[in-house]
């Protein structure tokens, strides 16, 4: 087995070391039981840990997890706390995951440990009733990206917004902005940039931006990590109803509410009413309370929920499409796509039968 | 000098700085810094770093700075040394570091 | 630790590239020493740099940086011949006249870290005028000599102490005494520094601030012996001034080598 000792430190017989790849099959039991002793749970989406290690007797004494630019599951032990030990595997944290090309560094804390990440070098972005404050590394990011939005802005009373993650863009897509464009002024529309879906983030996108481009009031915007992101909302794209967690919605509704919307001055969010999926109906509802909410120093976005197109009975959404795909039924998916999506969902089904027929 | 990659330097330990530079071509040089003295010393961290990217001969980076406190020696250090790395030069040219 | 260690004020401060640097952090803490170097912020106190061994790849890096940064004294750990000295002595010599640095200012001090380091000793101290000390590090040498550290007399480090200390006064160089590893264990620590003193070192290599003052205090002269000290010179003066050969003290004959005794008292008292 390779460890690689990165280095000792100025702290008795401590050597830190960063774990990913096979190695952390070996180390997962070890880590998890010393963050259960510490009263925390293990993350199973964690691809690499950096570890403290007291060298005498090999117990873990600190580590600290990457879910990609994520930073979770940081514990220190008790006789460290208050010591450099803290900063030390912060310091090789932030260095591998600057090494494996991300630049920038998220994490979600409790108000109290605020303190201890702003010594990482982490400003607070946002923080919710309950008390989970989100954390960024690099706030120029973030500057940036607002920057970035601003220059897009338009005046007029009503500007909505929506987000979408369109995997595919379905004709209840296109209801649902036509909606919003026809009430509004200009309407903001923000792609999930994830590639977490099903289908491609190139490919939603250029199929979402192809179904618009007929209405002149609407902006498409390319994802961000502050808008329904692994960063800001990582339940989102596990659809587990046991890890749905209000606290990271509230996060993501937040962000939209404190940083996004007054970049772009939107005043109204449309989002489709949610009659069967769970994780998207509670967001929704995460997602009234805080946008409505009279406090806060960004002025309150009005949510629309807009009832959903339905066809043959039911109403359009991703998922139906998706489902029809896999049970390979081609013709009903007509119906609830439009022309371009449809056009590219029959080349890929005709692709991975062909694929299939090869092997 | 010219970058190639990131750079990284430095520690988030105090007295220390952690250093982080990215090559932006045309970009000029963009400065990001996060301070615990910052409102009694953050002029005099952004003219320490200011003035070894130009000693160096670095004209466009994006430069994330994380400092505990660190003096202007220590913040020198680790400019030059994220700058050497991201240049990916081995070899120290000690008579341009003033 | 390596900015704030003048508070503590040490007779001079070593910075280290070897043992205490990863592999991976050689670059960073060269630049870190040349640019602590150049800010000269610590006046008086003598200025040392422990460069990685010239078996490595690192150690020409090291000198470069140390010659150029301005360090008054190389460290060349684990020296085991006279060739390693005098091929680091030329690199400083050529580094000298190409940064314009004043040619033989920079000092040589020699860790011995192992048998065939003890056994050239008397050569390694001599062979050089850049020479000012020869270290004896104790760590090394007693794994090289499949020993360990006991307690109480160190028999295990008498031989190498005895050969370091005649190497060192043969050559007219200071010799310092092994580093003691635990820097909670004040009784252990004056137990060696007493073995050291009274073999004759002039000090020990120091690995914790919290070490210095608890040194000082060992070789810091008591008041009686000061006053002695003082009485002695003293009285050879006025044998000096009235012309006299031969002085004494209190019935005792003041010889040249106990007035030489006497000015080293006087200056470790000021010196701690």
């Amino acid at each position: 087995m390779m460890l690689r000792f990165v280095r000792k430190t100025h702290f008795a017989a401590v050597s830190i070391i960063v774990i990913s790849g096979e190695d952390l099959i070996d180390y997962r039991t070890r880590i998890e039981k010393f963050l259960q002793n510490n009263g925390l749970d293990m993350d199973a989406r964690i691809a690499k840990f950096v570890v403290a290690m007291n060298d005498c007797d090999a117990n873990i004494v600190a580590c600290a997890g990457l879910d990609g630019n994520i930073v979770k599951c940081v514990c220190v032990d008790q006789t460290y706390r208050g010591s450099e030990l803290s900063l030390v595997i912060g310091t090789e944290l932030v260095k591998q995951a600057f090494q494996d090309g991300h630049d920038d560094l998220f994490l979600y804390t409790k108000e109290k440990n605020k303190q201890r990440f702003n010594g990482w070098g982490f400003s607070p972005l946002v923080v919710t009733k309950g008390g989970v404050t989100f954390m960024e590394y690099n706030k120029r990011k973030l500057e940036n990206y607002l920057q970035s939005l601003r220059s897009k802005r338009t005046s007029g009373k009503c500007i909505g917004s929506i987000v979408m993650n369109a995997n595919p863009f379905t004709k209840g897509h296109r209801y649902l902005v036509e909606r919003a464009a026809a009430e509004c002024d200009c309407v903001h529309v923000f792609m999930v940039k994830e590639d977490v879906s099903f289908f491609r983030y190139k490919d939603r996108f250029k199929l979402v931006k192809d179904g618009l481009q007929d209405l002149n009031n609407v902006i498409l915007h390319p994802g961000s990590d502050y808008i329904v992101s692994h960063a800001t909302f990582p339940q989102y794209f596990i659809k587990d109803k046991h890890q749905v967690n209000r606290q990271a919605s509230a996060v993501d509704a937040l962000m939209f509410r404190q940083y996004i919307a007054p970049a772009l001055g939107i005043s109204v969010r449309y989002v489709g009413s949610e009659p069967i999926d769970e994780t998207t109906s509670m967001y929704n509802c995460v997602l009234k309370e805080y946008l409505e909410l009279s406090t806060g120093s960004a002025p309150p976005v009005e949510l629309r929920e807009m009832k959903r197109l339905e066809c043959c009975g039911s109403v359009i959404s991703a998922s139906r499409v998706r489902a029809l795909m896999k049970s390979e039924s081609i013709r009903p998916i007509e119906a609830l796509v439009p022309k371009n999506t449809f056009v590219f969902i029959e080349k890929y089904l005709m692709t991975s039968q062909k694929q299939k027929e090869f092997l | 000098m010219n970058l190639i990659q990131k750079g990284i330097a430095g520690t988030l330990e105090s007295s220390d700085i952690l250093v982080i530079v990215n090559p932006q071509a045309g970009g000029g040089v963009q400065l990001s810094i996060q301070s615990k003295v910052e409102k009694q010393f953050g002029a005099t961290i952004r003219r320490v770093i200011v003035e070894k990217l130009e000693a160096l001969g670095v004209t466009d980076v994006v430069v994330d700075v994380k400092d505990q406190g660190a003096l202007d020696c220590v913040i020198a250090a680790r400019v030059q040394a994220a700058v050497y790395r991201a240049a990916g030069v081995d070899k120290v040219n000690y008579e341009v570091l003033s | 630790m390596l900015s704030n260690s003048y508070i503590y004020l040490p007779d001079s401060v070593m910075f280290d590239l070897e043992d205490a640097v990863s592999i991976a952090e050689k670059d960073t803490a060269r630049l870190l020493v040349y640019n602590t170097l150049k800010a000269k912020i610590y006046g008086d106190i003598e200025t040392v740099v422990r460069i990685n061994g010239v078996d490595t790849p690192f150690w020409e890096a090291d000198l470069e940086m140390a010659v150029r940064g301005g360090a008054e004294v190389i460290r060349l750990p684990k020296t085991e011949n006279v060739n390693e000295v005098k091929e680091l002595e030329i690199k400083i010599g050529k580094i000298e006249k190409e940064c314009g640095r004043e040619f033989g200012s920079t000092k040589i001090i020699t860790a011995i870290e192992s048998a065939s380091g003890v056994v050239n000793a008397v050569g390694i101290a001599a062979c050089s005028s850049r020479m000012v000390a020869i270290a004896l590090a104790g760590f090394d040498y007693l794994v090289d000599m499949q020993t360990e550290r006991s307690s109480g007399t160190e028999p295990e480090l008498f031989f190498a102490r005895a050969t370091v200390l005649h190497a060192a006064r043969a050559a007219k160089i200071d010799a310092f005494d092994v580093a003691y590893g635990n820097v909670n264990d004040e009784e252990g620590f004056m137990r060696e520094v007493n073995i050291a003193k009274n073999l004759g070192f002039n000090g020990k290599s120091l690995i914790h601030p919290r070490q210095i003052e608890l040194l000082h205090k060992a070789y810091q002269p008591t008041q009686p012996e000061l006053d002695h000290a003082r009485k002695v010179i003293e009285a050879a003066k006025t044998a000096e001034e009235k012309g006299l050969g031969v002085v004494s003290l209190n019935g005792k004959m003041i010889d040249p080598p106990v007035i030489q005794a006497a000015q080293r008292v006087i200056l470790l008292a000021d010196y701690s």
